[in-house]
Formats: C-alpha cells, structure tokens, sequence
C-alpha cells in the first residue's frame, strides 16, 4: 500500500519524513549542486541550507514524495516494531524465542 | 505480521531475518560478562549449523504435526524434570562433565538443530534444557549459549530463504534493529534477575510453549 500525504496523520508524516529524510536530502543536495552552478560560488554550509530548504518545498509541492514505504503503511510499520522490541525482550529472559514468534 | 496483510510465507521468511538480530542483541548482553566463554561452544555451534542446513532440506519430508506433538511432550518433561530437580541451571556445577555425559548432549544439540532447521517451536527452549543438564550450564549461561546458536540456524535458515527470494528485507532490517534493542535489553534484565526467579519464568514459559503447540498440532 503507497502511502501519500493525504492519507496520513501529522504524526505519522512526521515519522515518515525522518526515516527518509537523510538519504533524501543528500540526493536532492548533489542534485542540487550538478544543476545549479549558482550554489558553486556560495559557503559549503549556506549551499547546503539552501539545498535542504529546496528540498522541503519540493516536498510541500510534490506530495508522491512521501511515497517512500512500497509495502506497507507507516502506522502499521511502528505497530510492527514495538510488537517485535517488547517480544524480543521476553523471548530472552524466558529462553524461548519461539514462545512468541513461530507463526 | 501475517495479522497486517503480509503474506505467510515472506512473514516466516522476514521474521527469520529479524531472530538474526534478536540473537545478536541478546548474546551481545550476555558477551559483556564473559560467562559465555565455554569451550564447547565451538563444536556445538558447528553441529547447529550442519543440522539446521539438513532440517532445512528436510523441510517437505518429515511429518511436522507428528513431531510437534513428540516436542511438546518432550518439553513437559523437560517442566516436570525442572521441577522435580530443583538444583538444574541454578548454580554453575564445576565437577567435570563425563565424556559419554558431553556426547549425549552434543547428540541432542545435532537433532534439535536438524529440528530446529525445518520447525523452530521449543527448540530454543530445549536447547536451554540440553545445554543445563548435560554441559553443567547455569540458565543464564544457556539462554546466552542458545542465543549463539540460534544467530547461526537464523542465518542458514535466511541464506535458504533468501534465494527464494521470499525475504522482505526493507522490513526485516527495520524490525531486526528493534528486535537487537530488545535482545540486548532482555539479556540485561536476565542478568540481574534472581536465578530463581529466571528459573520459574523458564519452566512457566516451557509448560505454555507446550500448550500452545498441542493445542495447534491436535487442531491442525
């Protein structure tokens, strides 16, 4: 299931925006710079704030943007992770991994 | 996982790479206080992974219900033996091991692996059994044993899957690092509970791994 900006809570756009945001802003930041020669002149600190101010608004003008999660809705992902941690954490003190995760 | 919508066969497949990193995180714990450092642990860890590449290659050829039957009685026994014997996995025994005593054991370690390889419910939980009464191990240093083991049947198990292509890997890597946190902080938790206590939680944990085995063995 894609996920769009429509469809989904602040919150979990929030979360969305930080589990991608790392890779993202450095593709749009080298982008940036083999596009636009203008930056070549300016401080390597102020280029970069301005390729990460490019970024968020090409995020606010392109809402497929956020469709970075193919298979799955974020909601669900985050259920996912704090089922498998609390788990993980009994499966070890009792001994038996297989107590909670053998389908 | 099968709950949300992930198909059965890419859920067991995801999940098995996630163990990966539960067991990693749990060792990992254990690691810190050196009580892992036994000598047999590299030959135990060599037979898991020869048995679990033979359980996996006799994945379509045993009968799975039958055996999780025999396990589930066999994992009472392991309660009823816990109970009855009350000094196992408590105190660490230092008189030596008997050599027919240590075959036993690395005979039981080969058969749970090939076990282990095709059906994974209680291995890990006999595995623990094994490694206390026959190598002289406290509970916590079998869970933090088992947890070796288990890291290295994971990755046969995953190496399988994977050239299958039924592995969800995005997912398995963001839930193995949940589940690496969750290791490490159960093993930490393992560490400072009384022993005691970690024994009761473990012979709780084997009689409800084994209800709930029979229960869906005998309603298969």
């Amino acid at each position: 299931m894609n996920v769009a900006v429509g469809d989904q809570e602040p919150s979990v756009l929030s979360s969305l925006m930080l589990v991608d945001s790392f890779q993202r802003c450095k593709t749009i930041y080298q982008e940036t710079f083999s596009i636009g020669p203008v930056l070549d002149g300016l401080p390597d600190g102020l280029a970069r704030d301005l390729s990460v101010i490019a970024w968020f608004q090409q995020l606010g003008t392109n809402p497929r943007l956020y469709d970075v999660w193919q298979s799955m809705p974020i909601a669900k992902l985050l259920i996912l992770v704090a089922v498998f941690f609390l788990t993980s954490i009994v499966s070890v003190v009792t001994g038996a991994t297989s107590l909670i995760t053998v389908p | 996982m099968i709950q949300l919508g992930i198909e059965p066969h890419i859920a067991v497949a995801t999940n098995m790479l996630a163990l990966i990193f539960l067991s990693a995180g749990g060792f990992t714990s254990f690691w810190k206080t050196a009580m892992v450092l036994r000598r047999e642990l590299p030959l135990m860890t060599t037979l898991t992974v020869g048995g679990s590449v033979v359980g996996a290659l006799l994945l379509t050829k045993v009968p799975i219900r039958f055996l999780q039957v025999v396990i589930a009685f066999a994992m009472i026994a392991v309660a009823v033996f816990s109970v009855v014997k009350r000094d196992i996995g408590m105190t660490r025994n230092q008189t030596p091991i008997l050599m027919r005593r240590a075959f036993v054991g690395y005979v039981l370690t080969l058969a749970l692996a090939v076990y282990g390889g095709f059906f994974s419910g209680g291995y890990v939980t006999m595995l623990t059994a094994v490694f206390a009464v026959f190598f002289h191990m406290t509970f916590v240093e079998s869970i933090a044993a088992t947890k070796l083991m288990n890291l290295f049947s994971s990755v046969v198990a995953v190496s399988i899957f994977a050239r299958r292509g039924i592995v969800d890997w995005k997912l398995g890597l963001i839930l193995g690092a949940a589940m690496f946190l969750g290791g490490l902080s159960g093993g930490m938790i393992a560490l400072k509970m009384n022993v005691a206590w970690l024994r009761r939680v473990f012979i709780i944990a084997v009689l409800a791994l084994a209800a709930r085995m029979l229960f869906v063995a005998l309603s298969a």
